[in-house]
């Protein structure tokens, strides 16, 4: 079998190119890297497979040290990757401690001087025991395609993609003299018919309206299309994983397109949290712990996830996509992925984006609005019957004037008041504020970026909210609902920063006072 | 002028063979006293060891070398007696590196070879004010 040096070299030379445009030739459709990479170890096992035929059939012997050969004698040096030399000379042996032998010049293939080796020794040498005829291959196709097969993928990728023969879009590879050519009105008819469905097309729908030349092979036709669409800044793929479905660029949300302001948040430092307030900060599912790392383990599936709206949601129409939340949707790679939201109640249905930088799902403003829902709102997300759908829904309760949490802006500061207002749906207690004054909370949110650090913002708001409750108590809930009315951060954040401030004392149950130096 | 590495236990060494000649001493003769019983009677004086014909213990290619330097890498060096608890130090050194052909070893590859001392203390006798044996740090030829 050929040495570990041939498989590390797999996939790199002129020749596995060669072989690669063969294969695609061949087959005229294009094919993905690891068939590719499966087609080039087989070509190699087979050729080894002839190779050791071919020997089997010479009838040349394994070399041994103590056997006699003959000049002009085929033998296989199984000490030399199996390759086979031809005996050239022979000569007496010059050693008085091994006793008398013969030395013999054997000439390699694919060398250019014979190198010599011992001959009718009698002096013991490991390549004297028996060994099986080489007549099989020492690893069988199976097992050369589980040890080489991806590390031959992985490198034979990016010699393909020097190459000008290749093209490939994601994962399929084809010639560039096979792709048919989509010209450009063929790709203004497929706008056409993405603007009159306003919705994602499938790559194969789109073939159906374009009409191409029935000699064209279905799979290079698709191919060819999505190679054109992906290359037209008009089109974007907002298809899951494998699922290629293409929209307009102009038709998506702007929030979509790119992360609202309000949802801007800066990396978070991050502090070992007590086991409370760390199961507080997991409940709140927040996209900005995240950190950007959207890999964090979902643990479970769910079926459904109930959030708390925050304000910077609230604004921006949007919800975190945390790792939850994503496991409610298909697997997608791209920077979108649209879904279509279902009301649970009217089953009205609207457009929603996944948005992979940043992590959150868009498309939310109007049914907010309608809702006339405030931070603190619950809101569930439901896996919906087709996979590109996410139910969504709120607790609506008969509208009552309630003694809530009010939130204003005066001069440039957050301040806090109990009011009377009606509310029509079910919250979070400890998270529940009303926006008093969304143009007074923008102006002390601009105050609020030039404040350097967290636990200064934080004991900045905590006596406009301790001034609510009797005993000057506020929930950790309460702070990191109340500071992203001003500034985005997520609830390790602000955890952390009241757990390391050394103006706040916690009292249990996740309800902090202010200590009595800071209240000086 | 490339800066000198300072030599730790990991720097290789090997006999320089032009040391002998400068201090006088004979390599072939001490080479001699170190064969093995049978292999004296094989070539009773130094001056009786030609070049002989050398099978590689792996793959049974040969080469024509020093039949001294043979019988220590393919023969005596193998010996359980070749090196003993009780051969000296330095002796034991120079043998390891005799029955190595003078292919250059690290102080932890001896220390791993002769089974005695450490490799700090091994490296502090190499780099020791007098020479043992001609056993220097090993100059790579480029």
């Amino acid at each position: 079998m050929p040495s570990s040096d041939f498989w590390s070299t797999l996939g790199t030379t002129d020749a596995d190119v060669e072989r690669a445009y063969a294969f695609v030739l061949e087959r005229g459709a294009p094919v993905s890297s690891r068939e590719l990479a499966l087609h080039l170890i087989g070509c190699r096992v087979r050729e080894e497979e002839e190779r050791l035929a071919e020997i089997a059939a010479r009838s040349a012997p394994v070399y041994q040290p103590k056997d006699n050969y003959a000049v002009g004698q085929h033998l296989i040096l199984s000490a030399f990757d199996n390759r086979v030399g031809e005996v050239k000379q022979i000569r007496a042996g010059a050693n008085p401690r091994l006793g008398e032998f013969q030395v013999m010049a054997v000439q390699l293939e694919n060398e250019s001087k014979p190198r010599e080796f011992v001959m009718a020794c009698a002096a013991p040498h490991p390549l004297n025991e028996e060994r099986a005829p080489l007549t099989a291959l020492a690893l069988s196709p199976e097992e050369a395609i589980a040890q080489y097969g991806e590390p031959v993928r992985l490198r034979l990728m990016p010699r393909l993609s020097m190459d000008k023969e290749f093209v490939h879009l994601d994962d399929g590879w084809f010639l560039r003299g096979l792709l048919p050519q989509i010209h450009a009105g063929y790709l203004n008819l497929a706008e056409a018919a993405i603007e009159q469905a306003n919705d994602a097309l499938r790559t194969a729908d789109l073939l159906k309206i374009l009409e191409l030349p029935g000699t064209i092979k279905k799979t290079a036709a698709l191919f060819a299309l999505n190679l054109a669409l992906a290359g037209d800044a008009r089109f974007e793929n907002v298809g899951p994983t494998d699922d290629t479905r293409w929209f307009l660029a102009r038709l998506e949300l702007p929030e979509a397109r790119e992360r609202p302001e309000a949802l801007q948040v800066a990396p978070a430092r991050l502090v070992a949290l007590s086991a409370e307030l760390e199961t507080i900060a997991a409940e709140l599912f927040d996209e900005a712990d995240l950190n950007g790392d959207a890999n964090a383990s979902a643990g479970a599936p769910r079926e459904e996830i109930t959030l708390v709206l925050t304000y910077p949601h609230r604004r921006a129409g949007t919800l975190p996509l945390t790792p939850l939340v994503r496991g409610l949707l298909p697997a997608f790679a791209r920077p979108r992925l649209r879904f279509a939201f279902v009301d649970a109640t009217t089953q009205e249905k609207f457009a929603g984006y996944a948005v992979t930088e940043g992590h959150y799902i868009a498309g939310l403003t109007h049914w907010f609005n309608a809702r006339r829902l405030s931070p603190g709102a619950f809101i569930t997300l439901k896996r919906g019957a087709n996979p590109l759908t996410l139910t969504v829904d709120y607790q609506p309760q008969r509208e009552r004037s309630l003694w809530v949490r009010v939130a204003r802006g005066v001069n440039g500061h957050l301040t806090f008041s109990q009011e009377k207002r009606p509310l029509a749906h079910k919250y979070d207690e400890e998270m529940l504020i009303v926006i008093g004054d969304p143009i007074g909370l923008e102006v002390a949110a601009q105050a609020a970026r030039e404040q350097r650090s967290l636990a200064a913002l934080l004991e900045q708001i905590f006596p406009e909210l301790a001034k609510l409750s009797g005993a000057g108590r506020v929930h950790a809930k309460t702070l990191y609902s109340a500071v992203n009315l001003i500034r985005r951060a997520g609830p390790r954040a602000v955890l952390g920063a009241l757990t390391e401030s050394r103006a706040f004392n916690s009292v249990g149950g996740g309800y902090f006072v202010l200590n009595d130096e800071a209240r000086r | 002028m490339a800066p000198v590495a300072r030599p730790d236990t990991n720097t290789l060494f090997h006999i320089d063979l032009t040391w002998f000649e400068k201090t006088g001493r004979d390599l072939r003769e001490e080479m001699h006293a170190a064969l093995c019983e049978d292999c004296r009677a094989l070539y009773p004086m130094p001056a009786d060891a030609g070049v002989v014909d050398r099978v590689h213990p792996l793959t049974a290619q040969v080469t024509r070398v020093d039949a001294l330097w043979e019988c220590l890498a393919d023969h005596c060096g193998r010996q359980p007696d070749f090196i003993t608890p009780a051969t000296p130090l330095t002796t034991a050194i120079f043998r390891a590196l005799l029955a190595n052909g003078n292919q250059p070893m690290s102080p932890e590859q001896l220390r791993q070879r002769i089974r005695k001392g450490s490799a700090a203390a091994i490296l502090k006798l190499l780099l020791g004010s007098e020479i043992q044996n001609g056993v220097v740090p090993f100059e790579a030829q480029v």
